[in-house]
């Protein structure tokens, strides 16, 4: 049986997403990336970097803006860069539950 | 009418503001822009035959912000400028430019823009109001920003319909009809 992996988390946009293009084989894959401000009971924020895939990621990348509340459920998941060796741990997010958007003034 | 006379009145076409119908929204969404297919048919219509344009030297590309760069001699009636275009470029995983001809093609026509202002053509429309939308700061650090909004995914310049149907649809990433995503194709 598999281990148990579940995330949930809310928290505001740090930025806008950004939206990249990947190569997968022959075709190109979406990956949408962004950064979710969360605060603790004791007013201690962490910045989590949150990965979106494919369809979801285009039109997540499209609805969100920086400031925006977000709910993110998804998995958390480390990667490991080639280069550098360094570890990154973020999170993969199947469902992303968009708060309401905030004027270019709040932002 | 001699030659003079006939560089005067061309000018003049070419030096009458654009109307405002013509502003274009920002990729950034800090304030509008005129695209370049605007100006290539004013001036098209304006001179015709009587102007060029050549590149100057090789494309410069600036791999760190992903702009490649290009010198432009246009000549209208046997007088000429340079102009400087930028255009962005998107890269493959291996780093690879994607589509270069397009780059090239994009930064070439930006180029050619910018020497139509060494005649003494407008950058702007009538509209001034407007202008107080753009960020001075950015239209004046980020020569990327004036230049053609091109394919998040295969770096083509869009079409000034192109342009409008991402607007249309809500869209704020830049997308060629070929490319835009069938699920963000309908409007909510
Ligand atoms: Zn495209």
């Amino acid at each position: 049986m598999a281990d148990i992996n579940n995330i949930v988390l809310s928290g505001r946009l740090t930025a806008d997403p950004e939206l990249k293009y990947i190569d997968k084989g022959q075709s190109k894959v979406a990956v949408c990336r962004f950064f979710l401000a969360t605060e603790d009971p004791y007013g201690k924020t962490s910045f989590i970097p949150i990965i979106v895939w494919r369809n979801y990621a285009e039109a997540v990348a499209n609805y969100l803006t920086k400031g925006q509340e977000a709910t993110v459920v998804g998995k958390i998941q480390s990667r490991q860069d080639k280069e550098n060796n360094r570890t990154f741990i973020e999170i993969y997010a199947n469902e992303v539950k968009y708060g309401p958007k905030v004027s270019a003034e709040q932002a | 009418m001699d030659h003079n006379d006939t560089f005067r009145e061309l000018m003049n076409k070419l030096r009458a503001p654009f109307p405002k119908e013509v502003q274009q929204p920002r990729s950034d969404g800090h304030g509008t822009y005129i695209p370049i297919a605007y100006y290539l048919e004013r001036l098209n219509e304006a001179a015709g035959q009587h102007w060029s344009h050549e590149r100057v030297g090789e494309p410069v590309f600036y791999d760190q912000d992903r702009l490649v760069h290009t010198v432009v001699k246009v000549t209208i009636l046997g007088r000429s400028h340079h102009g400087e275009g930028f255009s962005k470029y998107q890269v493959d995983t291996s780093g690879k430019m994607i589509n270069r001809h397009y780059a090239i093609r994009s930064a070439t026509k930006d180029a050619i823009r910018d020497a139509l202002t060494f005649f003494g053509m407008k950058q702007d429309s009538l509209s001034t109001d407007k202008r107080k939308e753009v960020n001075p700061k950015i239209t004046k650090v980020d020569p990327q920003l004036n230049s053609e909004r091109t394919c998040i995914k295969c770096n083509k310049e869009l079409s000034i319909e192109e342009i409008e149907n991402l607007l249309n649809l809500q869209i704020k990433f830049d997308y060629c009809t070929e490319h835009l995503p069938k699920h963000l194709r309908k409007k909510k």
